[in-house]
This record gives structure tokens, C-alpha cells and sequence, in this order.
């Protein structure tokens, strides 16, 4: 029995329900008490070792509201908002397709404007949470050691959060009507991924540019310092809201909880009909390009049958090409260096001076890494997640060749993406380059082994996030996927001490495999 | 019908918390249109799960068409074609193209294959969907594909389980009249259903298991006198009044 008896079909009872669903799917999921502690040991951790420093550091010193403060309080403001909008709106498209208890909802006499609003809140309440999970460490300190007014901090997180919500959804919304519910399935997913990834990429711009950006970043300082972050200035008014200014703070918050509410307002009806093309999608025919209407394509051993059917089913899971897509995102600039880098090198007797083995060595250690992270993606929903795990348990094929199969596969995606930086450093420094070709494949066939051992067999349809994989199996996954980095890194630089690492994962391997499930579904 | 058996059972045992198939001895003649009855948690699936390769018995044994399912598993599965409640499909794959998955997985021969497939997807009101992914699919259209899957590799064994559930009327009628026509090319046909009207009207032979053990076996008219035998009054009665009376009461 609950303590406060909220009005039946009211917004904050709908709010309480949607709230309890979210918190038991967190607490009801196996391990989920597991995970709950290790995040309050990080936070106890972050605290003693980010928080309790910086707070000491400041003090009570009186902060004043100066032009490079206010933007750099901005700037933090608009990478969250950048990051919680790319949850948002993966959140949002998935929200219309896993449905849930949707057709409940939009079945009963609630106005659908009512579901759509708690259904954006429950949708922003995941990053809000995160985000001040992740801030908490150092902002508790830093109010409770002298600095009270930033405790305001959560309230301009919880306003982001709610301009998030709401773009986010009015983002689905708006593909849903320009391009349709199926297209907006993948473009969703992909332009979250893009969006979470701009600020990266901004950073990185630089590399991409002709002067390798001087004179656009000039360009911005010089619009930065032109006044249109003093203090009075209205771009101001987000930062004095983080530094607790009553004015500011109420203004950005009312601001927000308005759009918000126009938000769900204006796109209610819409809601309802979106809700409805989206349900649609499941029974609707879905037709493949023309090429596959002929009947090529028979023949050929188990093993080349199994790398085609695992390829096509790869390039059609739109959750899965946006978890690429990011990671291929995250590689491009190096990309972009490395292969400008190489045809400096093909055009000039002498490589530029910063690329040098130890300056190159890192190089080769990202790619490792990434190999590792985006063969673990492929390999995860390739291996584990299958639909039809009983025809393969009843066809007269060595299992063993299956599962090499769906190995093999996952690692073709991961040649393509790597080939050209891997290509590049091999023309600029072979030995680096050969570090990173090996480490990449050694990293990549280690994701891959990880997912055979700790594999979690379910249809692909459960498969929608990372949280449908052994949690096990994702740590072992990045810490062999650092372990090799580390390796090869060291490696292409030269240092003996490549070993230690290198050993460390291979017998951190050992002990994974001798902890790998038995229970195999094919 | 040869004289050949297609599926030999010997005191068969398969236990999970409790007996689910106990020392069952079962012999389904080659060419034979095979009914398994029995009421709900009788056994009917693990032993016929047990012959697909996809459950490893306890103990006894288990032979296709002389071929021993536990000695060798792979020649064994490429005689059978086992087709569950569920189709086994691919949601992002087309029927042609899940044809072409389960044909290499049996290693059918490309141009048989091809030749197969297309035959398969016109005969079940498929081959206009070819190029259509199986996720839009009805229930009926799943089934169909997942039938055309079955039969790519005209196995000579056929298994299903409960292949008419949740099929209209008239998905039903081209399943049944499909598994005739494989009968009638001398394929074994063996399923399990709840719908008695579709044992009675056309197996050969019926087999009604009940807590793993069979429990009578024949033609309708043997089922029949056995049922009278036992006490069933009713002269000619349906396969239900038979069924009824010979697992006490239990339903199908």
C-alpha cells in the first residue's frame, strides 16, 4: 500500500508507475544488486579520490562570474545536453517499436498527450540519472566543503534532461513524418550515434581542415571574446544558473519545463498515430533490394552459407549498425591522420618528424583496442543472439564449424573498418604498422573467443542492448581489449617491457576460458 | 510401404525431474503417415525432440532407417527434417533466402536447390513474398516458409509437432495436403497434434503416449476394438471418444 493515494489516470501516477517499471527493471535483473553496489563503491571512490580534492582545492573561494568561466560552464551544459539528446533520441525510436505496455496505455481513455509526457520523462530519467551519477563524486563534496550554491547544478541537470526528453522525442516524431516508421527505425539509431559523437568530433575537427583549423578556431575566440559571454550577456544565463543565481536558475528551468510541456502538448495526437504506424511495422512486407529476387545465391559448403546468412543478418539490425557506426566514428579521425600522414610520407623522402615510432606507437594501440570493442559488438549479437537455434541443432553440420562460421563473420566488418589506418601506419612505420595488424587481429579473435565462452543464447529480438549480453563477458572484453592495446602500443614503441602486458592477457585469457560456459545452444 | 522401418525406438528413457519418456519401444514403418497423441506433458515432444538430435536420451536407442541417431548424429539429421510449434525462421532473412541457408546447411546440391525452392515457395502461395523479409509475415505464412525449409532437402523422415496450431482453415488444408503428397512420394511422415480430426483423417497408424509410455498403438478401426475391450460402449466411435477412453479422461 503506498503512503500518498495519487488521483487514478493523473500524470503523477502514471509518472509513479512508469518510475517503479524502470527501478525493478534495474533491481529485478539478475545481478542487478550486484550492480548496484559496484556503482556505490565507484561513488565512495570517485568521492575520496576527484571529489574531495577539487572541493578542497576550492574552497570557499569566492567564483566569479568571469567570460572563460561562463563559457566553459556553457560548453559543459551543451556536451551533456549533446549526449543525453543522443539517449533520448535512441530512447524515443526504440520506445515506439519495443512497445511494452504502449498499446495498454494508448488503449486506455488517458489522453494520449498524458502518455506522451510521462513517456518523455521516464525517457530523460535514464540520462539525468547517469549524469548525475557520474557528476555526484565531485559535486557533493564541492557544495558540502563551501560551495552550497552548486547543488543547483542538479537542478540545470534535471531542465537539460527535460530539453533532451523533448527534443528527442520531437526528433522521432519528425523522422517518423518525413521519412516513416520503418526508415526511422535505422536513421533513428543512427543519428543518435552521430549526435553522441559530435562533440568528439568538433574536437576533432582540426584534422580535417586545410590549416589544420588555426583559422577557424581563431574564428570562434574571437567571437568567444567579443563580449557574447560577460556576464550580463544572455548566453551567460545557463552558467550563472550552474553557479546557483536564482534569476537565471528559475528562468532556464521554467524555460525548459515550457517547451517541455509544448512538447507534449502539440505532439500528443501525433503520438497516438505514430505509436500506431510503428505497430504496424512488424506486419507489413518488407522487401530486400531487387538482386535477391533471383534464385542465385544456393550452393556452397556450411561454412560460406553461415558467413552469408550472418552477414545479411548483421547489415539488417539497425541497433547494431548504430553501435558500429559510433565506434567507426571514434576511428575516422585517426583515419584522416594517419592516411594524410602516409601520403605525406609517399611524397617525401623523410616522414614529418612527430610521426616517429614513439610518436605512432599510440596509434597502434588504438586500433587494437578498437578492433577488440567493435569485433566484441559484432561477435556478441552474432554468437549469442539466434533465431533459429534448433535448426542448426538438427542440421547435419559440425557444430564446431558453425560457430568458427560465426567467428569468421564477425571479423570481415572489422577488416573493412581497420584495413585503410592499418594499411596507412604500414607505409608510414612498417614495424608499427605490423603491431597493429597483429595486435588488431589478435584483439579482435579475443572479443570474438570471449563471446563463444560466456555466449548467452536468446532470439535476436532480445537482443536490443548491450544489457541482453553476459555482463562478464563486456568486462572481459574491454579489459583483454586495454590488455592488448597496452601491448601492441608498447610493442610498436620498441619496449621490451611489451611482454608483461602481452603475458598478463594471454593469462587473463586462460582464466576466462577455464570459466567459460559449457552449456552450448548449437 | 517398404517393409523398412523408418524410426526404431528401444526402451527409450528420458528424465527430468521426473520420468518424461519411460522405456518407450516405438516402430514407425517406412512411408507411413505417423499420428503421436497423448495429453498434455505425455512425452510426445521430448521423443520426438530425442530423434531430431536436439535431446540426448537417458538410455536406449534410437535408429533412422538403420542409421543410429546416437552413434551418428549427422547422417541420421540428413534423413530427418524436424519442424516445431515455432518455425524456426529468421526474421531479417526472405523465405528465398532462408531456403538458401537450410539448403547449404544440408549441402543440397545448388541446382537442386534452386529448382527445389522455387517448386516449394509456388506450391505454398509463397513464391510472391520471395523477396519479402519473414519479420512482416502472418503465423500461417511463418509456418509455410518454415515448412518450405523442412522439405528443401526432401528428407525421407518427416517430424512435426503440433504443425497445425494457429493456422487458418485454409493454411491448415495446404499443410495437411502437402504432408499427403510427401507420404504418397514414399517420405515418413510422423507428427503430434491435439486436433484428433486431423490423426483421424490421415495417419495410417496412431500411437497415444501417456506418461512416456505408449499406451496403445494401431490403425483407427484396432483403436477401436481395444477401446471396446476396455469398456467403451459407444460401438463406432470417434478418435476422441478412443482417445478419451483409453488415457482416462485426460485431455489431448
Amino acid at each position: 500500500m503506498s503512503g500518498i493515494a495519487l488521483p487514478a489516470g493523473s500524470t503523477p501516477w502514471l509518472l509513479v508507475h512508469e518510475l517503479k517499471l524502470s527501478l525493478r527493471a534495474v533491481t529485478g535483473r539478475k545481478g542487478g544488486l550486484r550492480g548496484l553496489i559496484i556503482v556505490g563503491v565507484a561513488l565512495v571512490l570517485g568521492t575520496i579520490f576527484g571529489g574531495i580534492p577539487v572541493a578542497k582545492m576550492l574552497g570557499h573561494a569566492a567564483l566569479q562570474p568571469s567570460a572563460p568561466l561562463m563559457m566553459g560552464f556553457d560548453a559543459a551544459l551543451l556536451l551533456i545536453f549533446t549526449l543525453m539528446l543522443s539517449q533520448t533520441l535512441a530512447s524515443a525510436t526504440t520506445a515506439f517499436f519495443e512497445r511494452g505496455d504502449l498499446d495498454l496505455l494508448l488503449s486506455s481513455p488517458l489522453p494520449a498527450r498524458r502518455v506522451l509526457a510521462v513517456r518523455a520523462v521516464a525517457i530523460a530519467t535514464t540520462p539525468f540519472l547517469w549524469f548525475t551519477l557520474f557528476l555526484t563524486p565531485v559535486l557533493l563534496p564541492v557544495a558540502v566543503m563551501g560551495q552550497p550554491r552548486f547543488l543547483a547544478a542538479y537542478l540545470m541537470l534535471a531542465a537539460v534532461a527535460l530539453l533532451a526528453g523533448a527534443a528527442g522525442v520531437s526528433l522521432a516524431m519528425a523522422l517518423f513524418r518525413l521519412l516513416g516508421a520503418r526508415r526511422t527505425r535505422t536513421v533513428g539509431q543512427l543519428i543518435a550515434a552521430l549526435i553522441g559523437a559530435g562533440f568528439f568530433l568538433i574536437s576533432q575537427s582540426r584534422n580535417f581542415l586545410p590549416d589544420n583549423g588555426r583559422e577557424a578556431f581563431g574564428g570562434v575566440m574571437r567571437w568567444a571574446a567579443s563580449g557574447v559571454f560577460a556576464p550580463a550577456a544572455p548566453l551567460s544565463w545557463p552558467a550563472r544558473g550552474v553557479m546557483g543565481q536564482p534569476l537565471p536558475l528559475l528562468a532556464f528551468m521554467a524555460g525548459a519545463l515550457l517547451i517541455f510541456a509544448a512538447m507534449a502538448a502539440g505532439l500528443g495526437r501525433r503520438f497516438s498515430v505514430d505509436a500506431s504506424m510503428a505497430a504496424g511495422v512488424g506486419s507489413g512486407p518488407v522487401r530486400v533490394s531487387n538482386r535477391a529476387v533471383t534464385t542465385k545465391g544456393f550452393g556452397g559448403g556450411v561454412f560460406s552459407t553461415m558467413i552469408r546468412k550472418e552477414l545479411r543478418l548483421l547489415v539488417r539490425d539497425p541497433t547494431l549498425l548504430s553501435q558500429v557506426l559510433l565506434r567507426t566514428l571514434y576511428v575516422l579521425p585517426m583515419t584522416f591522420v594517419l592516411v594524410k600522414s602516409a601520403g605525406h610520407h609517399s611524397t617525401a623522402s623523410n616522414a614529418p618528424a612527430y610521426l616517429g615510432a614513439f610518436g605512432l606507437a599510440p596509434y597502434a594501440g588504438a586500433l587494437t583496442f578498437m578492433a577488440g570493442q567493435i569485433a566484441g559488438s559484432l561477435a556478441w549479437i552474432t554468437i549469442s543472439a539466434e533465431d533459429a537455434p534448433e535448426l542448426l541443432a538438427c542440421a547435419p553440420v559440425d557444430s564446431r564449424v558453425v560457430r568458427r562460421a560465426k567467428l569468421a563473420a564477425t571479423m570481415i566488418p572489422v577488416a573493412l573498418l581497420l584495413a585503410a589506418p592499418v594499411i596507412a601506419l604500414l607505409v608510414i612505420m612498417p614495424w608499427v604498422g605490423v603491431c597493429a595488424l597483429a595486435g588488431a587481429a589478435v584483439s579482435a579473435m579475443a572479443s570474438g573467443r570471449v563471446n563463444l565462452w560466456f555466449e548467452k543464447p536468446a532470439p535476436r529480438k532480445a537482443f536490443r542492448s548491450r544489457r541482453g549480453g553476459s555482463a562478464t563477458g563486456a568486462i572481459a572484453e574491454l579489459g583483454l581489449g586495454l590488455g592488448w592495446g597496452v601491448s601492441a602500443g608498447m610493442a610498436a614503441a620498441l619496449s621490451p617491457w611489451a611482454l608483461i602486458p602481452m603475458a598478463a592477457t594471454a593469462v587473463a585469457m586462460g582464466v576466462l576460458y577455464g570459466l567459460a560456459n559449457p552449456d552450448r545452444a548449437y | 510401404m517398404s517393409g523398412e522401418n523408418a524410426l526404431e525406438l528401444k526402451a527409450l528413457r528420458k528424465i527430468f525431474a521426473k520420468p518424461a519418456v519411460d522405456d518407450l519401444d516405438l516402430t514407425v514403418k517406412a512411408g507411413e503417415f505417423y499420428a503421436l497423441l497423448g495429453p498434455n506433458g505425455a512425452g510426445k515432444t521430448t521423443t520426438l525432440r530425442m530423434v531430431a538430435g536436439l535431446l540426448q536420451p537417458d538410455a536406449g536407442s534410437i535408429s533412422v532407417f538403420g542409421v543410429d541417431v546416437l552413434a551418428d548424429p549427422q547422417a541420421a539429421k540428413r534423413l530427418i527434417a524436424w519442424l516445431p510449434d515455432e518455425p524456426m525462421l529468421y526474421d531479417k532473412l526472405t523465405p528465398l533466402e532462408y531456403l538458401q541457408f537450410v539448403a547449404g546447411l544440408w549441402g543440397v546440391e545448388a541446382a537442386r536447390a534452386r529448382e527445389r525452392a522455387e517448386e516449394l515457395l509456388r506450391w505454398l502461395d509463397l513464391w510472391d513474398q520471395r523477396n519479402q523479409r519473414c519479420e512482416g509475415f502472418s503465423r500461417g505464412m511463418k509456418q509455410k516458409a518454415a515448412l518450405a525449409g523442412a522439405l528443401i532437402h526432401d528428407p525421407k523422415l518427416l517430424i512435426l509437432d503440433e504443425p497445425l496450431t494457429g493456422l487458418d482453415a485454409a493454411v491448415a488444408r495446404q499443410v495437411k495436403d502437402l504432408l499427403q503428397a510427401r507420404v504418397k512420394a514414399g517420405a515418413t511422415v510422423i507428427l503430434t497434434t491435439h486436433i484428433l480430426e486431423v490423426a483421424e483423417r490421415l495417419a495410417d497408424r496412431i500411437g497415444i503416449i501417456q506418461s512416456g509410455r505408449l499406451r496403445a498403438e494401431g490403425t483407427l478401426a484396432e483403436l477401436r476394438a481395444r477401446a471396446g475391450d476396455l469398456g467403451d460402449r459407444s460401438g463406432g466411435g470417434t478418435l476422441e471418444d478412443v482417445f478419451l477412453q483409453l488415457v482416462g479422461g485426460e485431455a489431448a
